[in-house]
């Protein structure tokens, strides 16, 4: 390998540090459907995430989303909300979908396909990017 | 030929999935391990997998030439979730303890009665212990495969249904999952010379505080096990028993479980005619172990001590033990977001007597060997 190839892959790799650093940096939004009015707290939201309270305080039907894998909000949302890495959250999913105790969470692409879904369904929750969030959703909780 | 039934049964299952499938999507996902590993000593015998290793051909076992196919597996799961609570699973798996043919692991239905309960019926595994029912998922935990001393029971598997039940009750999450069932099948547990029977019924109850400790106690009785061992001419009812703990301070990740089983056979004749309330020689007093992972960034070393011990219970032969433990000593690497590397030092010894003469198990011709293993675990 050459010295060029070497300072190529090198800079590369800072680019690539310096862009996660700065996606962990950006804000995290939790939304749901404008119409609900539930006043659920951020200890409840995790519940929901990891499949363990299936409904919003109140009563009605909550069904978490989750951003595909590869997306940086994701692994911040994982690590910093729900406090396991995503190899943590691939092992707790894995363990409850492959012996019956749950099924796996719906995927959305894009910040644009979450709002999409979430804006449609009033018993969906997900998490965009913040400066992502549009009237179309309702944002409960930022981190 | 059996291989060619179990591919047609298979079929037929996903055949019978597809049909709801026009209204409703499959999802598939699945998981898998690529292993190898080699016991140190020249002629020795170590069962690497608990399970695969106690059915007649012992292709769970490593011996002293290189083995590939002792913990490896691939499975694939189709889910449909077929509206109103009610979803369909097929689990099919090979591996290569068992020569890979392909094998209906799980086929239930589940169906959501409320939010915090559900039936389901079907082929599924008995979570025995902590990890019984996840054994073949590599990927979710820090060992390559459990510690065999414990997670040796072959009786894994059942027909029927279950009920299970989980909620809050402040900061604790409580599930509870009971089920009745049982398993007639003629080739699976011990290889087709030894078919197996029985009817099971018990259940677990779980209790989890913030995701931070777990607590967990489960007990199953298998009746008329049917068990075509040389020693046994009668079936026996038998009863498993588990606690466990696990904690998650920090980065660490510390667990310990407490098994023991008893067995109420009042038929066992080693030749000289039945004797009453016998104990077969498998029969245990106790098996346990406790381990420690530590996760740094994309590793998790890790160390685990298990042991299991057998007195003699009225076998008739006198000075007969079952005594054996391991240390394991390991290591997870995360490499790839969906994989893992796993490398484990084992250190195997077996103290095991009958009649007062050393009979260690597996064959070892001496009291235990050590063992290498290494394996790569995937989950898609």
């Amino acid at each position: 390998m050459n010295i060029q190839k070497k300072f190529a892959i090198a800079t590369a790799l800072v680019i690539v540090g310096l862009s996660s650093i700065s996606n962990s940096l950006a804000e995290t939004a939790i939304i749901v459907h404008p119409s609900n009015n539930s006043t659920t707290s951020a200890t409840v939201m995790k519940r929901i995430f990891l499949g363990k309270v299936k409904a919003f305080e109140g009563g009605s039907a909550a069904t978490p989303v989750e951003l595909a894998e590869g997306n940086a909000i994701r692994s911040s949302f994982n690590n910093d909300f729900l406090g396991k890495s995503d190899a943590q959250m691939k092992s707790y999913w894995g363990r409850l979908v492959f012996t019956g105790k749950a099924t796996a969470p719906l995927q959305a692409a894009s910040d644009e396909a979450m709002i999409e879904s979430v804006s449609n369904n009033p018993n969906l929750i997900g998490y965009i990017d913040a400066s992502k969030a549009t009237g179309a959703v309702k944002v409960i909780h930022t981190f | 030929m059996k291989l060619n039934r179990k591919i047609m049964g298979f079929l037929l299952i996903a055949s019978c999935l597809s049909v709801p499938a026009q209204a409703a999507e499959i999802n598939w996902s699945g998981f898998g391990t690529l292993g190898a590993g080699i016991a140190l000593d020249r002629d020795s015998v170590y069962r690497a997998n608990a399970i695969a290793g106690a059915s007649a051909d012992k292709n769970g076992d490593l011996d002293d030439e290189l083995t590939f196919g002792a913990f490896s597996l691939v499975a694939l799961q189709a889910n449909s979730n077929l509206s109103d609570g009610l979803s369909a699973t097929v689990q099919i798996r090979a591996s290569g303890a068992d020569n890979w043919d392909l094998e209906v692991a799980w086929a239930y239905l589940s169906y959501d009665l409320t939010p915090s309960m559900k039936v389901q019926a079907g082929r599924k595994l008995i979570p025995i212990y902590s990890y019984t029912d996840s054994i073949d998922i590599g990927y979710t935990f820090h060992w390559i495969r459990p510690p065999s001393d414990v997670y040796f029971v072959p009786a894994n598997k059942y027909d029927g249904v279950n009920l299970m039940y989980q909620n809050f009750f402040g900061d604790w999450e409580v599930s509870t999952n009971g089920l009745l069932g049982r398993l007639n099948e003629d080739d699976d547990l011990y290889g087709e010379a030894t078919p197996a029977r029985y009817r099971v019924l018990g259940g677990s109850v779980e209790a989890t505080l913030d995701d931070w400790a777990t607590f967990r106690l489960a007990g199953f009785a298998y009746e008329d096990f049917e068990f075509p061992e040389s020693l046994v001419v009668s079936t026996f009812d038998a009863e498993y028993y588990g606690a466990a703990i696990k904690l998650r301070p920090g980065n660490w990740f510390i667990l310990g479980e407490y098994t023991w089983y008893e067995i109420d056979h009042a038929n066992l004749d080693l030749g000289g005619g039945p004797i009453p309330n016998g104990k077969p020689l498998n029969d245990l007093d106790s098996a346990w172990y406790v381990s420690a992972a530590y996760t740094m960034g994309s590793w998790t070393p890790h160390l685990t001590y298990s042991a299991k011990e057998f007195t003699d219970q009225g076998s008739g032969l006198g000075n007969s033990v079952i005594d054996t433990n391991s240390i394991i000593v390991g290591a997870r690497y995360d490499f790839h977001p969906a994989a893992s590397l796993k490398m484990e030092y084992h250190i195997f010894s077996d103290d095991t007597a009958t009649g007062g003469l050393s009979t260690p198990q597996y064959g070892n011709i001496d009291d235990g060997t050590d063992a290498i293993q290494l394996a790569i675990d995937f989950i898609f």
